[in-house]
């Protein structure tokens, strides 16, 4: 009887454990920035505040590259890789800030999904719609429906 | 003694219950607002959900700023005539949930300004605003401007499907044209896929 009670607990608590870990990545974001949201230059210094936790482990940012579209509206290209042994799918949002720091609400506001075979990398790129806009911030999420 | 206990403590209860959040009886209640351009939103095979509006919408005016087609203007910012998209898909929707995010987008570019008054009859974007300008012309209004289009807007979208056993794709091609009105020649091709694949719908993608 009390063996039956440890092997019942037993397979409980894992169950638990394994319910708890696989829901824990849910909703992180992994945000991928500029060190200096003002870096004008072509290839600036990039920096990683938080990320999704099974992602950290796949991707990694390898280059961000900025420049001007059509005169003064600014360009810019992440390179992601994916590291890991398997494909990797995720969404990601961007966000432009502009000169003071706002918020841009545009178009780019959406979430978008991409998928990246094992070490292959990505270009994920776009450009801004308004003129006076100097930084960006990269959202990344692990998809749901992998 | 026990009916003194029994009474005190159907009042307690009977507070307690009262003071707590109110809740509908039966199924527990499970709507809520979602943010504009959601990952948590509904995500259908056979229609064409707002994140895919959202999504065609950025991609065009980024594709169609990086071609640099709208700088060719000789007048800076040029207007733009945004015509008819025609919807070939199987749903039925408004396009303006796919043009009105564009129009934003490429004012706020300062490369274009969108007429709203030019455009074939009855199909024209503020018809009153265009009667009154009539009017005012003429009546001989020299306020009145009339600087044409330089640019024409138009396209339609397609939907595709294909069938493998139990699994549905859905292609939903967006294909925009802008046209130079002087020369009459398309100077933009743009073309956006959104793609779906399963067997059924998902909450979130």
């Amino acid at each position: 009887m009390k063996t039956y009670i440890q092997k019942s607990f037993s397979t409980f608590f894992f169950s638990l454990l394994f319910v708890l870990s696989a829901c824990s990545h849910k909703g992180i974001v992994g945000t991928v920035g500029k060190t200096d949201p003002q870096d004008k230059s072509a290839q600036p210094e990039v920096t990683k505040v938080e990320f999704g936790g099974e992602l950290e482990k796949a991707l990694e940012v390898v280059r961000i590259t900025q420049g001007k579209a059509d005169g003064n509206l600014l360009r810019m290209q992440v390179e992601i890789k994916n590291y890991s042994s398997t494909e990797v799918q995720f969404t990601h949002k961007l966000e432009w800030l502009d000169d003071e720091g706002f918020l841009v609400k545009d178009t780019s506001l959406v979430w978008k999904a991409l998928m990246i075979r094992p070490g292959e990398s990505k270009m994920i790129e776009s450009i801004a719609t308004r003129p006076g806009v100097s930084a960006f911030r990269l959202k990344i999420q692990p998809a749901k429906n992998p | 003694m026990n009916r003194l206990l029994l009474s005190v403590s159907l009042i307690f209860i009977f507070f307690f219950f009262s003071c707590g959040e109110r809740k509908p009886v039966g199924r527990a209640a499970d709507a809520r607002y979602l943010e504009d351009g959601s990952n948590k939103g509904l995500v259908n095979l056979d229609k064409i959900n707002a994140q895919d509006f959202s999504r065609a919408a950025n991609q065009l005016v980024t594709d169609l700023l990086a071609s640099g087609s709208l700088a060719e203007a000789p007048l800076q910012p040029a207007i733009l005539h945004v015509g008819e998209i025609r919807n070939d898909t199987q749903t039925y929707f408004d396009t303006d949930l796919l043009l009105q995010g564009m129009k934003r987008d490429l004012l706020a570019s300062k490369r274009v300004r969108i007429s709203t008054t030019a455009g074939p009859e009855g199909k024209i974007a503020d018809s009153y605003a265009d009667t009154v300008r009539k009017e005012l012309g003429a009546d001989g209004d020299k306020q009145i401007n009339r600087p044409r289009p330089y640019f024409s807007l138009s396209g339609k979208i397609i939907e595709e499907t294909s069938r493998v056993e139990k699994v549905t794709q859905k292609d939903f091609y967006f294909l925009l044209t802008l046209t130079e009105l002087n020369g009459g020649t398309g100077v933009w091709f743009g073309r956006e896929l959104i793609t779906k694949q399963g067997s059924r719908g998902a909450i979130g993608f």
